[in-house]
């Protein structure tokens, strides 16, 4: 039998387009050095002795690696290795692909969401985004009247080289102007504070003046309106939020945006479901492995059954493999996309949406957690889990729900439940869903069928058997 | 008004011939409400200090300042039929030998159309009708829709014919001209009941009919009424003549010739029409004396019909004391409640003839014949029809009738809600029922038990039910049938708390809401938004104003209301559609048509339904729709919800594996059906046909990983190609109005799209009725635009009635379908612009 019936064609692999946030371009070869940084990357493994490094490009940037990993090899007198094809997102640095050749250490280039890793020392080569200094100092101004206001700076990660720039210039007007950093190793000065005392937020971190509340800020973020903003300000109860998009201020809400409004829907699918998928779609941010427990725990204690389902990337066609699910929650990234795609055929959460479903000690707040690890025991919004049983209406199919007469929760598909009437079964879920499954199998319909003659079955490779109905046409 | 303890209540239950469950029905205004009220002043049970003041059913603020009931409320009476009367009732089944004393269950519903969830609701736990009829309107749209329910629940109607002091006083009609007003009203509500019910059916007879005493006359307002049978009684004695007799010739072609007495069945020039004679005339005569202030004239006349004043009414004149002598002459309640005695069928009566209607499982088993025999030892069976809000915030009566068996405090049933079915787990739970309550109007009595035949409310059920539900304690029971309402939800609008930190007592409160209306529905929508959808403005209005004020108490911010759109398709696909699966390995083919009209109402109303059998269905659409049979007998699935308007077939011959992938390709096709192409919204009225499929020969290539998107995108496909279009909720409105405001509704109906098809005047009035198909979504602020136009003349009542398409190709940029299209779209927070073809089209 030829290899195509049991793989995909080869050729739709060459075919296949990558998705790539914006243009790959190629940086002419003699600033590569300055654009990447090459001298403190070379500087930072020399100094943390790594014998393997592995180089991290995301795909926009991928047509300058063969030159950087040249020259870092050139500079370094060994052999780096260049990771292709990162499993989850490229802002997260890939640790497992790593592990393949047992590396001792990464250089992520690009963007980064700065979440943390638990295995491998990583030195990040941030990108370098030019910006009119003049002009964002001025409508800074312009905007804040008040001097003495107290005033959280925020930018995206490809300003980072700006940062201490703009924080001297307006400190010298605003005393009370307090500046961020990233939590990372970097090419640029300001990150990796090391502070014990400063508060971290989706890897920025920062230090309240005592005696003040984080709701006693103003937040200013400097970047495009993207994930990082909107995480961002999801989840900081700041006073209100300030954007600026390269030319102005303005105010920023998050909190009434139509994709919040989508994910409340989402919450009331989660809430119905009976049985839950979790999906690992990182093996890298620190305390997955955690998140993974705590979100099992409270599907347990809300009598649901949970499925963990690995699948590398998820996509649509993999997720769809498993109809009995009713919905999934999802670790990863807090930038990761998947959050929102409407392609999916069943509802795609976070960790923290399962929270808001079951938790029903968790008061309802406008904030809005993305990263799975602030709740967590050890995370800032941490809140011991309580689950309530008293009935609900579904407000999607308007019956009663959350009443826990129901059998009592299996772990395993080995376990036996015992039923009213002295019979046994296996608990509920796949097995329900079997039952109401048309095809359960093989049938053999005997006597339910008319006899018929054999016909020839379909002839050729099934990429495009050869007698099919569309070629007959044309 | 008697007063009662609870325990003379429960003694009266058990004496369940001698019980009436009755409903007051009727058209908007036509005067149920204070009707009632002259009921209950004559014999309400257990009297609060409160008691006989103005609309006692209206137990509501809103209820009693704009003078409408909103919510239906049922009250109990005690009625002692006379020994002379009792003859009247000859079936054995209607009362106990030794009783006189009858227990009346009465539940006034409200006659505006929005709210008419509530009278289905009341209609189910009841066992007659008092269908009350404005005599100067005549039958109206409203009164219609309750009588035919009424029919089809099998509820036994009698008919009242109200506000006869407006008929003598505002229009003077000429007694010949009354009778002929009656004769039509009584015509009319029988042609009507003749519609739907034969009179061998199982009711018996059910038309009503003035010479048997179920028809009756007078005004609710005044507080008078009477039947054939007072006035019979009047002159039995006179006439040496019996009592039934007399009703007979008191009614229809019979005639009196007062100088030769002798009667006759035709109108000769000096005989004149009995009727008018007996009955109107002196009736004529008193209102003439008093309200033209004759009052010696008067004094003789009293004292002829034997009319004896209180002293402090004497000095009483015109309106006022005409009200008295008619009250002390012919009090209503005596009249009306002899009628309900006589005329409604007992529990013991009913329930033979309802069970079939009322019980889904087999009509012999356990539950079907303590049913049917209303026997208080079978098993218990009892079904929820309403949940009433507690003063307990968040907490609910279930309000509900006890058919068989009795319910008690502190019992362990089984609480069945209506998506269960018997052998399932599913919407059922065993609990103890808390307490066992008695409601009447505003008060609630606690009682040990209640027996088969009676209405009682249950405390702590509402954890376990949404509205409705059945109750029993028989491990086999089937389901209570649930009620098909006359209205659909189809007027939304989308609420959000002012404060966003509200947002879950918002939630909660529509939780509550949810519950407290028989019909209203509260969801939340894929786009976030927490919609509240109702039958119409008014009823919307409502339900706001309960659920910002009593249910989640919070300030609410409101949008406009909107309706729903359906997509649907014009044309077959104009192509065969193919789409490949992810890994290209898999291809369906497909095409979308348009069902044949009336198909996808047929499904709706559950005439095609997905529990068929095939071969009856197959046989159906053949001979219905021309479909061809072997098609028809592979419906693979209805949808959306397993059970909506759409229906995808299997065309393919011998496709291998074939079976193994329909669970995946019904899933994507739920999936499209749910969400359309053109802007996520449901489908209705496409047929999509499956042509062939190519499956990889190895079932690991062919999942539901491959099959559910790929089903999705094909169908897609196939709706883009068969000319996609829109569709719009219709209303059916029926105005009336006088001739001169005629012109005026016409210019409102054209402004907004309406089209009118039938207009008649009400015979015997001034009145014009017209109907028209009104689009819902133009129907908003209707009802005052019409006022405005008509010099407040016209009054429109509007309920659902069809889908249609909107005209306009919603691909085509500038048309109205494209904008709300686009709309629909950027609410839902979805690309704007057109869904491409080419993203769910593939080529070989």
């Amino acid at each position: 039998m030829p290899a195509a019936d049991f793989s995909s064609n080869e050729q739709a692999v060459f075919e296949r387009v990558a998705e790539v946030d914006g243009l790959p371009t190629k940086t002419l070869p003699e600033n590569l050095d300055s654009q990447y940084d090459l001298d403190m990357c070379v500087e930072w493994i020399n100094n943390n002795s790594l014998g393997k490094v592995c180089l991290q490009f995301p795909d926009s940037l991928l047509p300058d690696s063969v030159e950087i990993a040249l020259r870092l090899e050139k500079r370094l007198n060994k052999n780096v290795y260049i990771l292709g094809d990162s499993s989850y997102g490229s802002c997260c640095v890939d640790e497992v692909t790593a592990q393949h050749v047992n590396a001792d250490g990464i250089v992520h280039f690009g963007h980064a969401c700065l979440n943390p890793t638990s295995r491998l020392p990583v030195f990040h080569i941030l990108p370098k985004q030019q910006l009119d200094i003049r002009l964002f100092v001025a409508e800074f101004k312009q905007h804040f009247e008040m001097e003495e206001e107290r005033i959280l700076f925020f930018y995206d990660v490809s300003y980072a080289h700006l940062a201490e720039c703009i924080y001297n210039t307006l400190r010298s007007t605003y005393k009370n102007f307090t500046l961020t950093k990233l939590n990372c190793s970097s090419n640029t000065r300001y990150t990796d504070s090391g502070d014990v005392d400063s508060e971290i937020f989706l890897g920025r971190s920062y230090k309240l003046d005592a005696g003040y509340n984080i709701n006693d800020y103003k937040a200013i973020f400097l970047g495009p309106n993207g994930k990082t903003l909107n995480n961002l300000a999801l989840g900081m109860a700041v006073e209100s939020w300030y954007h600026f998009d390269g030319s102005k201020i303005a105010h920023f809400t998050a909190s009434d945006s139509i994709w919040l409004k989508r994910r409340r829907y989402l919450v009331e699918k989660l809430k119905d479901a009976r049985v839950v998928g979790i999906v690992v779609a990182t093996l890298g941010i620190k305390n997955y492995l955690e998140s993974i427990a705590a979100v099992k725990n409270v599907l347990k204690r809300k009598n649901k059954k949970s499925y963990i389902v690995c699948v590398g990337k998820p996509n649509p066609a993999k997720l769809a493999n498993f109809p009995e699910i009713d919905a999934f929650v999802v670790i990863a990234c807090p930038e990761n996309l998947v959050y929102d795609s409407r392609d999916f055929f069943k509802p795609m959460l976070t960790p923290f949406e399962v929270e808001i479903a079951f938790n029903a000690s968790r008061a309802f707040s406008t904030q809005y957690c993305m990263d799975f690890r602030h709740i967590l025991s050890t995370g800032l919004n941490y809140v011991p889990l309580e689950t309530s049983s008293d009935s609900d209406v579904s407000l999607i199919s308007g019956s009663i729900r959350n009443l826990t007469n129901d059998e009592s929760p299996v772990n395993g598909m080995g376990k036996l439940v015992s039923k009213s009437a002295g019979t046994v079964a296996i608990g509920k879920g796949g097995a329900d869903y079997l039952l109401n499954r048309s095809w359960q199998g093989l049938e053999q319909k005997l006597g339910q069928d008319s006899v018929k003659i054999a016909a020839k079955g379909r002839i050729g490779l099934p990429m495009a058997y050869e007698n099919e109905p569309l070629k007959k046409e044309t | 008004m008697v007063n009662f303890t609870v325990d003379e209540i429960r003694g009266m239950m058990d004496k369940k011939k001698n019980i009436r469950n009755m409903s007051v029905i009727a058209h908007v205004d036509h005067g149920k409400s204070t009707l009632t009220d002259s009921l209950v002043s004559k014999a309400g049970i257990i009297a609060g200090a409160k008691a006989g003041e103005t609309r006692f059913t209206d137990t509501r603020k809103d209820e009693q300042e704009r003078c409408i009931t909103i919510k239906s409320t049922a009250i109990s009476m005690y009625f002692e039929l006379d020994e002379k009367d009792c003859v009247f009732i000859t079936n054995p089944d209607q009362r106990d030998k030794e009783e006189k004393g009858f227990l009346i269950n009465l539940i006034d519903s409200p006659g505006h159309v929005d709210f008419s969830s509530e009278v289905t609701a009341a209609l189910r736990v009841t066992d007659g009708a008092l269908v009350v009829v404005d005599c100067v309107s005549g039958v109206c749209v409203q009164t219609e829709t309750v009588l035919r329910q009424a029919i089809a629940e099998r509820i036994k109607p009698v008919l009242f014919m109200n506000k006869m002091d407006r008929a003598l006083l505002e229009l003077q009609l000429e007694s010949e001209d009354l009778y002929q007003t009656f004769q039509r009203i009584v015509e009319n509500v029988n042609v009507i009941i003749a519609t739907y019910s034969d009179d061998d059916g199982p009711m018996g007879e059910v038309r009503v009919d003035p010479s048997k005493g179920s028809v009756g006359f007078g005004s609710g307002l005044h507080g008078w009424a009477f039947t054939l049978k007072q006035f019979s009684e009047m002159y039995a004695e006179k006439f040496k003549i019996d009592v039934v007799k007399l009703m007979n010739r008191l009614w229809g072609e019979s005639f009196f010739n007062p100088k030769t007495k002798k009667w006759s069945k035709q109108k000769e020039a000096d005989n004149k029409r009995s009727f008018c004679m007996y009955v109107l005339d002196p009736i004529y005569k008193v209102f003439d004396c008093i309200m033209n202030y004759k009052k010696d004239e008067a004094e003789s006349l009293l004292q002829k019909l034997g009319i004896t004043l209180k002293p402090e009414d004497k000095d009483k004149d015109g309106k006022a004391l005409l009200k008295v002598v008619m009250r002390t002459w012919l009090p209503a309640g005596e009249a009306l409640l002899q009628m309900i005695a006589i005329h409604l069928p007992s529990p013991v009566v009913a329930q033979k003839y309802r069970m079939e209607m009322l019980y889904e499982g087999p009509h012999d088993d356990e539950a079907a014949l303590g049913i049917k025999n209303c026997d208080p030892n079978a098993p218990l069976m009892m079904y929820v029809s309403k949940m009433v809000p507690t003063s307990d915030k968040g907490r609910f009566y279930a309000f509900g009738r006890v058919f068989s068996g009795k319910v008690c405090t502190g019992m362990k049933a089984r609480i069945m809600g209506p998506n269960f079915t018997p052998g399932k787990k599913e919407d059922l739970y065993e609990k103890a029922i808390q307490r066992t309550i008695l409601m009447m109007g505003r008060y609630v009595e606690a009682i040990e038990d209640v027996p088969s035949g009676n209405i009682c409310g249950l405390v702590g059920v509402d954890q376990f039910l949404v509205k409705t539900g059945t109750i029993t304690t028989f491990k086999d029971a089937h389901n209570m049938k649930v009620m098909k309402f006359s209205v659909s939800p189809v007027v939304r609008v989308a609420v959000e708390p002012k404060n966003p930190a509200d947002l879950p007592k918002l939630v909660e409160g529509l939780k509550r809401l949810a519950k407290s209306d028989p019909m209203v529905q509260c969801i939340i929508e894929e786009s976030g938004e927490h919609i509240i959808a109702g039958a119409g403005e008014l009823h919307l209005e409502i339900c706001l104003k309960d659920l910002e004020d009593d249910h989640a108490c919070i300030p609410i911010k409101k949008s406009d209301p909107v309706v729903s759109y359906r997509e649907t398709v014009s044309e077959e696909s104009d192509q065969m559609c193919l789409s490949k699966s992810p890994n290209k390995h898999n291809r369906l083919f497909m095409k979308a048509q348009p069902m044949p009209d009336g198909l996808a109402e047929d499904i709706d109303n559950g005439d095609v339904n997905p529990r068929d059998d095939f071969k009856v269905r197959a046989r159906y659409l053949c001979d219905k729709y021309d479909y061809d049979i072997t098609e028809a007998r592979k419906i693979w699935c209805f949808g959306p919800d397993g059970t909506g308007p759409n229906i995808l077939l299997d065309c393919t011959k011998g496709v291998q594996y074939l079976n193994e992938i329909k669970d995946s390709v019904v899933a994507g096709f739920q999936w499209a059906a749910k969400e359309g192409v053109l802007s996520e919204e449901n489908l209705r009225g496409v047929r999509f046909n499956i042509y062939d499929v190519t499956l990889h020969a190895d079932a690991i290539h062919r999942g539901g990983g491959q099959i559910i998107p790929t089903t999705r995108r094909c169908l897609y496909a196939c709706l883009l190609t068969a000319a996609p279009r829109l569709m719009e909720p219709v209303y059916l409105c029926e105005i009336q109005c006088p001739e001169v405001a005629v012109g005026g509704i016409y210019g409102v109906l054209n402004r907004r799209r309406g089209h009118v098809f039938e207009e008649l005047q009400v015979a015997g009035t001034p009145m014009f009725v017209v109907k028209a198909y009104l689009p819902v979504n133009e129907s908003f602020g209707f009802t005052a635009d019409l006022r405005s136009n008509t010099g407040g003349q016209a009054f429109p009542q509007c309920v659902f009635d069809h889908w249609q398409i909107l005209p306009g190709d919603p691909t085509e940029s500038g048309t109205r379908p494209f904008q709300v299209v686009q709309d629909t779209r950027k609410r839902k927070g979805l690309k704007e612009g057109l869904p491409d073809l080419t993203s769910y089209l593939d080529k070989l």
